[in-house]
């Protein structure tokens, strides 16, 4: 079996990073809106938080809607 | 039943046919004992509402009340002349064309090139597959926000090119591509997964034995492991049929059907004009159609596709 040349090497590694980007980044951007105000992440939605704010994950954790809709 | 064929051959051991083999080898007791519940559930949750629609389809009925108002094939005849059903049609049949025809080829490619067992590649599935697990609703809103030609990607593009800001979500000719790319980008993954359980199944001597005798990569993949596969694709086509045909939480949060309602699916349309508009009757025709479309198409699929060779 001939071994794959560097050239198909790299652009095997380019292509499959460039579809992991495309999949990441959306995620990525959800997970960080997640910290961002609602301000901030209507300015801007795609970056580092530049305070990083757990309020939401309080409201949530905290509130009775989200345990109602799992089943407690 | 003997004796209605008293020409088959000789040679052919006449087996006796279902009730009376099922009642000497005891398979009938099992039968009645097992059969009902099953029968019962499915009937209860799938046969009984079936018809239901099929009744509810005949009567003009806002949800509340009694079901009085009977009007025929009339909810019928409206949505066979509603030209936004004509689009929700076609839209479904284009996002059916883009699963079968982007979707899966890029899957596959990713497939092939993933589906040895390494720890790059284990991490590179994972993250393809990532999109797959999270929730619709939620894969919409992300890509709102994306699309969204004040404060989104979009906009951060047009801005970078210097251009008016482009507006697609709310573009009659581009809406429903960003649907497209949507769907693409959250089931690509699964279909992936389909053909690398499919790839790692096939006997690795067969390859080396195509490499052996001076096969390229290409005619390895193309004489050897794409044919070896090709029940998993089969498989896969199938699911994305029906899968495109009943996409409807993806569209509400991104488009929500507009700009004037021209990126609806027929499920989206259903949902719309025949539940939030409280038009049950004119809904349960929609559900009747997409019913009789859905089992039409995944019929005529197997019938073509699968029962060929007698593969799945």
């Amino acid at each position: 079996m001939n071994r794959p040349g560097l050239l198909s090497l790299l652009l095997r590694a380019a292509f499959l990073t460039f579809i992991a980007a495309l999949v990441i980044l959306p995620l990525l951007a959800t997970f960080l809106g997640g910290f961002k105000t609602l301000g901030e992440l209507r300015a801007a939605p795609f970056g580092i938080p530049s305070n990083w704010s757990f309020d939401v994950f309080v409201d949530i954790l905290t509130g009775s809607v989200f345990w109602t809709y799992l089943g407690f | 039943m003997t004796s209605i064929h008293p020409a088959a051959p000789a040679g052919a051991r006449r087996r006796p046919s279902g009730f009376s083999r099922m009642r000497s080898d005891g398979s009938l007791t099992a039968l009645m004992v097992f059969l009902p519940p099953a029968v019962l559930l499915f009937t209860l949750f799938v046969i009984w509402p079936i018809f239901t629609a099929v009744d509810l389809s005949f009567y003009k009925w806002n949800g509340y009340g009694d079901v009085t108002n009977f009007v025929g094939f009339k909810n019928y005849a409206v949505l066979l002349n509603n030209s936004i059903f004509h689009q929700s049609l076609f839209n479904s049949i284009k996002l059916l064309l883009a699963s079968i025809f982007l979707q899966i080829p890029l899957a596959l490619v990713l497939a092939l090139l993933l589906y040895r067992k390494t720890s790059a590649n284990t991490a590179f599935r994972l993250i393809f597959f990532a999109p797959y697990i999270l929730a619709e609703i939620a894969t919409g809103l992300i890509w709102s926000f994306i699309f969204d030609g004040d404060y989104g990607v979009s906009a951060m593009v047009a801005d970078k090119l210097g251009t008016e800001p482009f507006y697609i979500l709310a573009d009659k000719q581009w809406a429903f591509w960003t649907i497209i790319v949507v769907v693409v980008w959250k089931y690509f993954g699964y279909h992936m997964m389909i053909f690398i359980a499919a790839l790692q199944a096939v006997p690795s001597d067969l390859i080396e034995a195509a490499e052996i005798d001076g096969a390229s990569p290409l005619k390895t993949i193309w004489y050897v492991k794409l044919p070896m596969i090709l029940h998993a694709i089969k498989l896969s086509v199938l699911f994305a049929i029906t899968g495109a045909l009943q996409v409807f939480d993806i569209i509400i949060p991104l488009t929500n059907g507009g700009p004037s309602n021209s990126t609806h699916s027929i499920v989206s349309f259903l949902y719309t004009f025949g539940l939030a508009r409280m038009n049950v009757g004119f809904g349960a025709a929609v559900g009747v159609v997409l019913f009789i479309l859905c089992v039409g198409t995944a019929f005529s699929y197997k019938r073509l596709a699968l029962d060929k060779g007698g593969q799945l």
